[in-house]
């Protein structure tokens, strides 16, 4: 697809250890349309924080090590920019970030008025490209600081000029995070990613977040990835997800076949370990792969109910069996096809 | 214990610096029993030939005489002697005192422990080699003084580095649950709070030794060490001013011996605290 | 409001310890000594001199009247007379307080301005090559004695190579006495002969006191920025493009300055405890140098005397690191 945002091709991200080198991310195709939301679910480990971090630029210097793929921004390949030009023109100006843990991501000893006007200095829609040495200018800082105000109105923060005044830990968790959301959109961004972004909210709060999360992205027609574990949290905001095992994205689908008509062995044990109220909890037998030395073919095989030895050999190639349904995997017609009863809430 | 023991020499060797640390140390170390025989003028820790004084270094004195006559390369060694002596005691003295009073601060909440912390603030606000002077002072110059001054101000160093971390060992689990099972204090202290911080304590005394032997050699400078005729490092140092700049063998000898040393236990305090650190520590469950 | 409430919250613990350093100054002077009078009077007083000696300065009288009488006496500034300047020791001490003050400030100050840049520049090469060097450099800091350090300075740089006087505070008179500080006087009348003779004493003595504190500035500023490197923070600024120069010497570095600002009542001690040694060796006229010379002529009160105001000082300073931590991190409870 020509037309597509974002475009990761053939990704291979291993990282130095100890033991040796971690195979984290297996030759990884993914794909984001412009204005589109979509998850990047699956198990701590399993490489969408890396993908995500990836895609950002901001993988450990002297630890990871991208191998061979590409990723296409608006037909514009990454990984050949300097690092320069992606700090300066890319990251918080096309792409922006919401963190997992929006205590800790925010510096500690500034304000966050200091910090959002920071962030506006260098990434302001205003601000002129690659011109780092210049002045703040006053009018432009008078322009800014409106944006941040009516933005803080925009995802419902009580009294902002008084936020602005506190230090990060002097607000509430919830808070924090709407702060977040507003920082990643002062930018007026492209692009979104936002990892696990509720993973560290009280479960009460999770679901205003997520709720204000896709008001303002459908709103201007920004794009988000959103990595996380929780399919729940997934289906209440994205248009796709993407299911990644071990390094492997093993499925995408649109959100509502993704729930009623998984294909991969995966995401159907995925769906069925979820509490419902038919069923007994399942879990999925097996654990997850040491990367270090991973299973060949298709990573998921040793713990595959439908296995066959062509899963150890090689990794299945992509298949859409339905348009906008991809899946890797050989044997999904053996697998059981009958629809998951799963009700999610 | 012989486990964690042959974990140590393992992590040490493998830290280079560390094990240049080790390997100052077991010098020092075996200079000191050897000074006899690695002496080549042992007799001259007491006795002077003024005729032979101020002789640069040479195949019959490694490194020169001193104002005596004295071989500096023999009093260098017997210097060991005493630079061991001062710093073993005094440190060993203030663990003795300090890390009882640490546990015992930190496990009971109550006005008892704010006095003893208290007490050992006190002894903390004045700079140790100040309050040193004044004790060295009082006492008189001995070998003896200046390890009674020495472990009289650097054992609240030991108090607060216990009582601070039997503070934040008695939230652990663990060591909770031994509580709620009815052990007894004592029973808790020793068998799970003191094991839980011991390598604190060792990396502490490590860097604590390196800290002893310069003040030690600080106030032996001050002419508040051993008195005359013996070979103390620094109160070789102070003797060889008036010669300068020369006679500067005389300076230059003690001078590394005191660096060297010292360096050693930095070293190896700076080695055993990666290794012993929690958070850099790879394996190895308690 | 906050700085206020802090600096009170702190001050209260000013008094309290204050008293316990005086309870200690009296034990080591009072209790300690078999024959604290016999001390006092030397080794040739007649017994009769003795008795009267202790009359005159009430050892006679049980312990705690004599606590008391020394915590009065001290608090109006009566620390006794000197027995080698026949003075009152609380003159001469005050007298000689500003060039140790000249002496450490100084210090203070050039070991802050290259060990914290030294310091973020270890932490963001780490294992490079500058690293190692550096980490030899606070090695080395740390284990050299400093009075040696001193002897080594004057041997190379004044006696040898006659850059720098070798000993001294000033040539002259100095400058005219407003401040005391010979630099900070110098300047005011513009008097520039005294200031560079005054510079060019302190260069010497200022390199073997901050070579160690440096070391340690450096030490810990590098340990506070590997700790900030790897925090989610740094993460997140990195990840919406904020310069990285801005990252490191803005948002890393002001995080990393809280533990060293810590550390800096350490580095007081250390320099405090250094000047006695350095002064000695420098012929500096400081309170080191008091307490040296008191040393050599048992002169007791003397010591005690000094004892009591570098310990004073070194609570006021660690008072006031206090407050300024609880400044520099917002989230320190009051």
């Amino acid at each position: 697809m020509d037309n597509a945002l974002l475009s990761v091709k053939g990704l291979e991200v291993g990282f130095d250890t100890e033991q040796g080198l971690a195979k984290v991310l297996d030759k990884v195709n993914f794909e984001m349309m412009p204005g589109e939301i979509v998850g990047l679910v699956g198990e701590s480990g399993c490489g969408k924080t890396t993908l995500a971090r990836a895609i950002l630029g901001v993988l450990p210097k002297n630890s990871a090590r991208i191998s061979s793929g590409t990723i296409d921004f608006d037909n514009n390949n990454l990984l050949k920019l300097s690092s320069k030009d992606l700090a300066d023109n890319i990251r918080g100006k096309l792409i922006t970030f919401i963190p997992q843990d929006p205590l800790t991501s925010f510096n500690p000893v500034f304000t966050i008025g200091s910090q959002m006007m920071d962030l506006m200095k260098w990434k302001s829609p205003d601000s002129v490209k690659g011109k780092y040495f210049t002045r703040y200018k006053k009018s432009r800082q008078v322009t800014d600081r409106k944006r941040i105000i009516d933005l803080l109105h925009t995802v419902q923060l009580p009294d902002p000029e008084g936020i602005l005044r506190k230090y990060p830990h002097e607000v509430s968790g919830g808070q924090r995070q709407r702060l977040m959301i507003a920082m990643a959109l002062l930018p007026e961004p492209r692009m979104i990613i936002a990892d696990e972004p509720t993973t560290a909210l009280d479960v009460t709060i999770q679901a205003q977040i997520l709720k204000l999360l896709r008001g303002v992205a459908v709103e201007r027609g920004v794009s988000v990835l959103f990595t996380t574990h929780d399919l729940g949290a997934a289906y209440e905001i994205c248009d796709r997800i993407t299911v990644m095992y071990a390094g492997q994205e093993v499925e995408t689908a649109v959100s509502k076949d993704f729930f009623s008509q998984p294909r991969h062995p995966y995401t159907q044990k995925l769906l069925q370990s979820l509490p419902n109220n038919s069923q007994d909890l399942k879990g999925i037998p097996g654990q997850i792969p040491a990367l270090i030395n991973p299973p060949s073919g298709c990573r998921f095989h040793p713990r595959c109910d439908v296995a066959t030895s062509e899963c150890a050999k090689l990794r299945p190639e992509v298949t859409w069996p339905k348009k906008g349904h991809m899946l890797r995997c050989f044997n999904s017609n053996s697998a059981s096809t009958k629809e998951t009863n799963n009700v999610i809430r | 214990m012989i486990e964690t023991i042959k974990f140590l020499i393992k992590k040490l060797a493998q830290d280079r610096t560390a094990a240049i640390g080790v390997f100052l140390i077991l010098s020092l170390i075996l200079v000191a029993i050897f000074a006899p025989i690695l002496a080549t003028h042992p007799a001259d820790i007491t006795e002077f030939h003024p005729p032979e004084r101020l002789l640069g270094p040479s195949a019959e004195h490694y490194f020169g005489t001193d104002r005596m006559g004295s071989d500096i390369y023999s009093r260098l060694l017997y210097g060991a002697r005493i630079t061991i002596a001062i710093a073993l005691i005094a440190i060993s003295v203030s663990v003795i005192i300090g890390v009882p009073i640490g546990l015992l601060a930190g496990y009971y909440r109550n006005w008892v422990s704010d006095a003893l912390m208290r007490v050992s603030d006190i002894f903390l606000a004045v700079p140790q080699i100040i309050l040193a002077i004044a004790i060295a002072q009082t006492l008189g110059p001995s070998i003896q003084n200046v390890i009674l001054a020495l472990s009289a101000t650097y054992w609240p160093f030991w108090t607060r580095l216990v009582y601070a971390e039997t503070r934040s060992a008695l939230n652990e689990p663990y060591v909770e649950a031994s509580i709620a099972l009815g052990a007894s204090p004592s029973r808790v202290m020793i068998l799970h709070v003191l094991p839980n911080i011991s390598s604190s304590i060792i990396v502490r005394t490590t860097i604590g030794m390196g800290g002893t032997i310069l003040t030690a050699a600080a106030l032996g400078f001050l002419g508040l060490g051993p008195p005359p005729p013996s070979p103390e490092w620094g109160r070789t140092i102070a003797e060889s001013r008036e010669f300068l700049p020369e006679a500067w063998w005389y300076a230059a000898a003690p001078g590394i011996a005191i660096f060297l040393v010292v360096m050693g236990f930095n070293l190896l305090g700076d080695g055993l605290r990666d290794i012993l650190d929690p958070r850099t520590r790879r394996s190895k469950g308690g | 409001m906050r700085i206020l409430y802090l600096m009170f919250n702190r001050l209260i613990w000013f008094f309290p310890t204050v008293f316990g350093l005086l309870l200690l100054v009296f034990t080591i002077s009072h209790i300690i000594p078999a024959d604290p009078v016999a001390f006092l009077a030397g080794d040739n007083a007649t017994n009769e001199q003795i008795a009267d000696l202790r009359a005159q300065y009430g050892f006679d009288r049980p312990l705690y009247i004599q606590f008391i009488n020394y915590v009065m006496g001290t608090f109006q500034g009566d620390l006794g007379i000197s027995l080698y300047t026949q003075r009152p020791i609380s003159d001469d001490l005050l007298g000689r307080l500003p060039a140790t003050l000249e002496l450490t400030f100084v210090s203070v100050l050039i070991s802050a301005i290259l060990g914290v840049p030294l310091g973020v520049i270890a932490a963001v090469y780490r294992n490079s090559v500058a690293d190692h060097i550096l980490r030899l450099i606070t090695v080395s800091g740390l284990a050299i004695a400093s009075f040696w350090l001193a002897i080594l300075f004057q041997l190379f740089f004044a006696m040898e190579l006659q850059w720098t006087p070798l000993q001294g505070r000033i040539d002259g008179w100095g400058p005219d006495h407003i401040t005391g500080f010979f630099l900070l006087d110098s300047l005011l009348v513009g008097d520039w002969e005294s200031f560079g003779s005054a510079f060019s004493h302190l260069v010497l003595p200022v390199a073997t006191l901050a070579f160690p504190a440096m070391a340690t500035i450096m030490r810990f500023t590098r340990a506070g920025v590997l700790d900030a490197i790897n925090s989610n923070y740094v993460l997140y600024e990195q990840a919406m493009g904020f310069p990285e120069r801005i990252i490191i010497w803005k948002y890393i570095l002001r995080n990393a300055l809280i533990g060293t600002v810590t550390q800096i009542g350490l580095i007081f001690g250390l320099l405090l405890a250094g000047t006695v040694v350095v002064e000695a060796v420098f012929d500096w006229p400081g309170l080191g140098l008091y307490a040296v010379q008191s040393i050599m002529n048992s002169d007791y009160n003397a010591i005690m005397g000094f004892t009591l105001i570098t310990g004073t000082m070194f609570i006021l300073i660690n008072l006031l690191v206090d407050v300024l931590q609880g400044v520099m991190d917002p989230r320190s409870e009051l």
